[in-house]
C-alpha cells in the first residue's frame, strides 16, 4: 500500500466518526510525508493542524492506523509548507513567468497542428489567412474569423494557430477557451470578487483562440465583457482567433457592435469537403493509424459520408476495429453492413415536429408561440417557414397536418413555404448552411 | 464556571479578540471566542486557524471552567451595556450574563471544541519599544502587494541584525524599507515574512498602550507578546527579494519640500487624473516643483510647490497614491525627494532622518 492509499484509507474511517466541518478543516492539505517499519509522520498544514491532530485526534488516528497496518505503532506530525516558494529572487520571475504559462498553453491538443491539416478547394481561404496569421500574429488579419459547419476542422485550424505560434516562440502566451468556457469563468470572477485576476488573465495574452462564440448570443454581461477583453487586446496588436458555426452578423442576439468587430479583421469559412478531400482524409487517416485499405472502399466511405469529417473518420474507425476483431480483410459487401449505422444513421429517431419548431426557434433566437400564432413579421415569417420545409423533409409530414400544426393554416400556404425556402437554398449558399446547421442540432442533442 | 469582571475590562479584551475569528469557516466554533478562567485571571482567545490571540483581563473567580461564545454577538453586547460590573456564569453550553437590569443567556459551544492555540518558545527573540514598533509598521506595511499571488510580497518582512530590526515592504512598484531600534540585541540574525493581517492586527494591539513588545519564533511561527496580550501567527514560507540590490546609491537631482504643500498639491492634481492616477512632477533648478496633470474628461491642472533643489533639473511621472501614502505617514515637516531620470526608481526620505526610505518607480508611458 503506498503512503497515500494508506492516509487516504485511514481518512475514510475518521470521516466515519467526524462532523464534516471538522474533518475538511483539519484534514484539508495532510498527507503521509514519511513512513518507516514503525511508525508514520504526517505532513500539517499549520501549527494550527498540527497542536490539533496532536492533542485530539491522535488517538483516532493511531486506531485507524493500527487497523489497517498492525506493526506500525508511532505517529508523529510535522509541518509541511503548502506549495513550493523559489527561493532566489533571481530565478523567481523565469519560475513565476513559467508556472504562469504552461497551463494557459497546455489547453493545446497537440494533435491539431498545421501538418495534420489536409487542405482542399472547401477550405483553403481558411487555411491560408490561419497559415498567415500565424506567421505575424497580430499584424495581418486581426481578428481571424472562421466559420463552418459542425466537424468540419474549424478547432483544428484555430489550435494550429497556437500551436504553430508557440513552436516560433516557447514562450508566447496562447490562451485557448471555449466560449463557454469564458462565460463561467467570468461568472465565477464575478461571484468571487476576483474580476481584477479574469481580467489580468485574459488581457495579457499574446494570443487568443475563442472557439464556438455564437454561444455568446443572449449573454449581454459576458458579451460586454468579451468586448473590452477584445478591444484591450486588439490595441496591443494581439492576435484574436474566432470561430463559429455560422457568419458573425447571423449570430442571434448579440451586440451590433462586437458583430463589426468579429468582421473587421478576416472572416474565412470552412465549407463541406469534397468528395477528393474527403478522400484525401481518409487516406492520411488511415496511413496515421498503419492501416492498409483498398482504395475502392475508401472511395466508397467518402462517397457516402458528405458533410461530416468527424463521422469520416469515426466510420474509418469501426471499420478497422471490425477487421481487427475477426482477422478479416472487408469487402464492399462487408463494409456496406458495417457502415450501416453510420452511413444511413437512425436519423428518424427521437425527432418529432416539435422538436424541429424547437430547434428552429432556439436557432433564430423566437419563441415558440412565435412561430406558431399568426403574426406575420419579417422575422418570425421566415423560421416559421423553415420549420416547415424541414419538417416536410424530414418526417415527410403530409401538408394539411403540417398547416394544421402551425395553428390551423391552409396547406397551400404551407406549399408556397416549402417552395420559397427551396428557391432562396439555391439562390443563397448561407440559407442552405443555416438549414444544415438546424439539422445537425437536431440530430446532435 | 462564574467570575466577575468590570465591563471596562471585559470591552477592551474583547475588543483586542473579536477581530481574528474565523469567517465563513464550516468550523462553527471558530466564529467564537473561548473564555476561560486562567490562574486567577480571564484569558480570552481568538482564531482564524492562521492568527491566534490570546489575552488575560483582570477579575475576580468564583469557579474555575471555560465557554465558547459567538464573537460579535459577546463584543456588541457587552459594549452595550451601561452598567460598571458584569457576572459571567456558564451552565452547559449556555453563558448567562447578568450586569444589574441587564440579564442575558448567550448560546454558546463548549470549549472543548476550539481549537488549541500553538505554543511558541518561552524565551523572547527580541524586544523592542511598543511605540518605536508602532511608527515603524504605520511608515511601512501599507507597502506590500494586497495581491496573494505572489505569497512573499504580500508579507512584512523583517530582518533582526544585532540592535536592529529592518523592517520592508515592496508590491514590486514601491519599496519603504524602515529601520528600528531593538531595546537589547537579538539572540542572532534572523529574517522572516510576516502576514500582512497579522501586522495590522498587531498593529491595532499597539495602539491600545505602551510598554515592551517580546517577539518570539518557533517552527514557522511568530509570536507577539504586548502587555497582557498574545498574537500568533504563521509566517510565510519563502525568500524575500533582495531588494536592496535596487535601491540606488546616487541621485541627480534633491529636492527639499514642505510635506504638507506637496500634499495639498498632489491631492488638488489627482482630481485630474482620475482614470490613470498618473500626475506629471518637474523639478526645476530654481526650486520649484510643478506638479501637474490633465485629462480629456475633466481638464488639466498645474500646482507649483516652493522648495531647495540641488542637482540637475528633472520630471517623471507617478501615481499620486503611491506618493500621498507615503507622505501621510510621515510626520516630518519637510521631505527629500530625490530622483535620477524619467525611468530610474525616485526615492523618498524625510528630512534629517537617515532610518527611513521610500523607493518609487515613475510610470512610463
Amino acid at each position: 500500500m503506498t503512503n497515500q492509499q494508506l492516509w487516504q484509507a485511514i481518512l475514510g474511517n475518521l470521516e466515519l466518526t467526524l462532523s464534516k466541518a471538522n474533518f475538511t478543516t483539519w484534514f484539508k492539505n495532510t498527507s503521509i510525508i514519511e513512513k518507516s517499519e514503525t511508525g508514520i509522520v504526517v505532513g500539517v498544514p499549520s501549527a494550527f493542524s498540527k497542536e490539533w491532530l496532536q492533542n485530539k485526534y491522535h488517538q483516532e488516528i493511531l486506531k485507524a492506523l493500527k487497523q489497517l497496518s498492525p506493526e506500525t505503532k508511532e505517529v508523529k506530525y510535522q509541518i509541511v509548507s503548502p506549495s513550493f516558494m523559489p527561493s532566489p529572487a533571481a530565478n523567481k520571475e523565469v519560475q513565476r513567468t513559467q508556472t504562469a504559462r504552461q497551463p494557459d498553453n497546455q489547453t493545446l491538443n497537440p494533435k491539431y497542428t498545421f501538418n495534420t491539416f489536409i487542405v482542399g478547394s472547401n477550405n483553403q481561404l481558411a487555411h491560408a489567412a490561419s497559415l498567415a496569421v500565424s506567421k505575424k500574429p497580430g499584424s495581418v488579419y486581426n481578428p481571424l474569423f472562421i466559420y463552418g459547419g459542425v466537424g468540419l476542422g474549424k478547432t483544428h485550424l484555430m489550435q494550429a494557430v497556437g500551436a504553430e505560434v508557440l513552436k516560433k516562440d516557447p514562450n508566447a502566451k496562447i490562451l485557448y477557451v471555449t466560449s463557454e468556457k469564458f462565460t463561467n469563468e467570468f461568472v465565477q470572477a464575478l461571484q468571487n470578487g476576483r474580476t481584477e485576476n479574469f481580467k489580468n488573465t485574459y488581457r495579457t495574452v499574446d494570443v487568443l483562440l475563442v472557439d464556438d462564440i455564437q454561444f455568446l448570443a443572449g449573454r449581454e454581461g459576458t458579451q460586454e465583457e468579451f468586448f473590452h477583453t477584445f478591444n484591450a487586446l486588439h490595441q496591443n496588436n494581439r492576435q484574436v482567433v474566432m470561430t463559429s458555426d455560422r457568419l458573425p452578423k447571423e449570430i442571434p442576439a448579440i451586440e451590433e457592435r462586437l458583430v463589426s468587430r468579429f468582421e473587421w479583421g478576416m472572416v474565412a469559412d470552412i465549407q463541406a469537403p469534397d468528395l477528393e478531400t474527403r478522400l484525401a482524409i481518409l487516406k492520411t487517416k488511415a496511413r496515421e493509424k498503419n492501416y492498409s485499405i483498398e482504395p475502392e472502399i475508401l472511395t466508397y466511405i467518402a462517397e457516402t459520408i458528405q458533410s461530416n469529417i468527424r463521422e469520416l473518420e469515426g466510420a474509418l474507425n469501426r471499420l478497422m476495429v471490425y477487421c481487427q476483431l475477426n482477422n478479416t480483410r472487408p469487402t464492399i459487401e462487408q463494409v456496406k453492413s458495417i457502415l450501416v449505422n453510420v452511413i444511413t444513421p437512425p436519423k428518424k429517431r427521437g425527432v418529432s415536429a416539435k422538436k424541429i419548431i424547437e430547434v428552429v426557434a432556439d436557432f433564430y433566437n423566437v419563441s415558440i408561440e412565435d412561430l406558431l400564432k399568426q403574426s406575420r413579421k419579417k422575422e418570425y415569417v421566415n423560421p416559421r417557414q423553415i420549420a416547415m420545409y424541414i419538417i416536410r423533409r424530414e418526417l415527410e409530414t403530409s401538408l394539411p397536418s403540417i398547416g394544421e400544426f402551425f395553428g390551423g393554416r391552409d396547406h397551400t400556404t404551407v406549399i408556397h413555404a416549402i417552395d420559397k425556402i427551396e428557391r432562396h437554398m439555391k439562390e443563397k449558399s448561407n440559407l442552405k448552411q443555416e438549414i444544415e446547421l438546424i439539422k445537425d442540432r437536431l440530430y446532435l442533442t | 464556571m462564574k467570575l466577575i469582571c468590570t465591563k471596562e475590562n471585559l470591552r477592551k479584551g474583547l475588543f483586542v479578540v473579536s477581530r481574528v475569528v474565523g469567517v465563513g469557516n464550516p468550523l462553527q466554533v471558530l466564529n467564537n471566542i473561548l473564555v476561560k478562567t486562567d490562574q486567577g485571571r480571564i484569558k480570552l482567545s481568538s482564531t482564524n486557524l492562521e492568527i491566534g490571540v490570546n489575552t488575560w483581563v483582570g477579575g475576580k473567580i468564583e469557579e474555575e471552567g471555560s465557554l465558547t461564545v459567538p464573537a460579535r454577538l459577546i463584543n456588541e453586547y457587552i459594549n452595550n451595556l451601561p452598567t460598571e460590573k458584569v457576572t459571567l456564569t456558564s451552565k452547559d453550553t449556555t453563558l448567562n450574563v447578568e450586569a444589574d437590569n441587564y440579564h442575558t443567556n448567550i448560546k454558546g459551544l463548549s470549549s472543548e471544541d476550539f481549537p488549541l492555540i500553538p505554543q511558541v518558545a518561552d524565551e523572547p527573540f527580541a524586544k523592542i519599544d511598543s511605540q518605536e514598533f508602532r511608527d515603524a509598521l504605520s511608515e511601512t506595511t501599507w507597502a506590500a502587494a494586497i495581491n496573494e499571488t505572489q505569497p512573499e510580497i504580500s508579507g512584512i518582512y523583517m530582518a533582526f541584525e544585532a540592535d536592529k530590526l529592518r523592517i520592508a515592504a515592496t508590491d514590486r512598484y514601491r519599496l519603504a524599507e524602515r529601520t528600528a531600534q531593538l531595546l537589547e540585541p537579538a539572540t542572532s540574525a534572523k529574517e522572516v515574512i510576516i502576514p500582512s493581517r497579522t501586522i495590522n492586527e498587531l498593529n491595532k494591539i499597539l495602539g491600545t498602550g505602551k510598554g515592551e513588545v517580546g517577539i518570539y519564533f518557533s517552527e514557522s511561527q511568530v509570536l507577539f507578546k504586548f502587555d497582557e496580550t498574545e498574537i500568533i501567527s504563521r509566517l510565510i514560507d519563502g525568500a524575500y527579494p533582495d531588494y536592496r540590490a535596487i535601491i540606488p546609491k546616487e541621485f541627480k537631482t534633491q529636492a527639499t519640500v514642505p510635506r504638507e504643500d506637496l500634499i495639498h498639491a498632489l491631492k488638488a492634481t489627482a482630481l485630474f487624473a482620475p482614470d490613470t492616477n498618473n500626475i506629471h512632477l518637474e523639478v526645476s533648478e530654481d526650486g520649484v516643483i510643478k506638479v501637474s496633470a490633465s485629462s480629456a474628461a475633466a481638464g488639466e491642472n498645474e500646482a507649483l510647490v516652493k522648495g531647495k533643489v540641488s542637482g540637475i533639473a528633472n520630471n517623471a511621472i507617478f501615481n499620486f497614491r503611491y506618493l500621498l501614502d507615503c507622505l501621510n505617514n510621515l510626520t516630518e515637516a519637510n521631505v527629500v525627494l530625490k530622483m535620477i531620470s524619467d525611468a530610474s526608481p525616485a526615492m523618498l526620505v524625510p528630512e534629517k532622518r537617515d532610518n527611513y526610505l521610500y523607493i518609487v518607480m515613475p510610470i512610463k508611458v
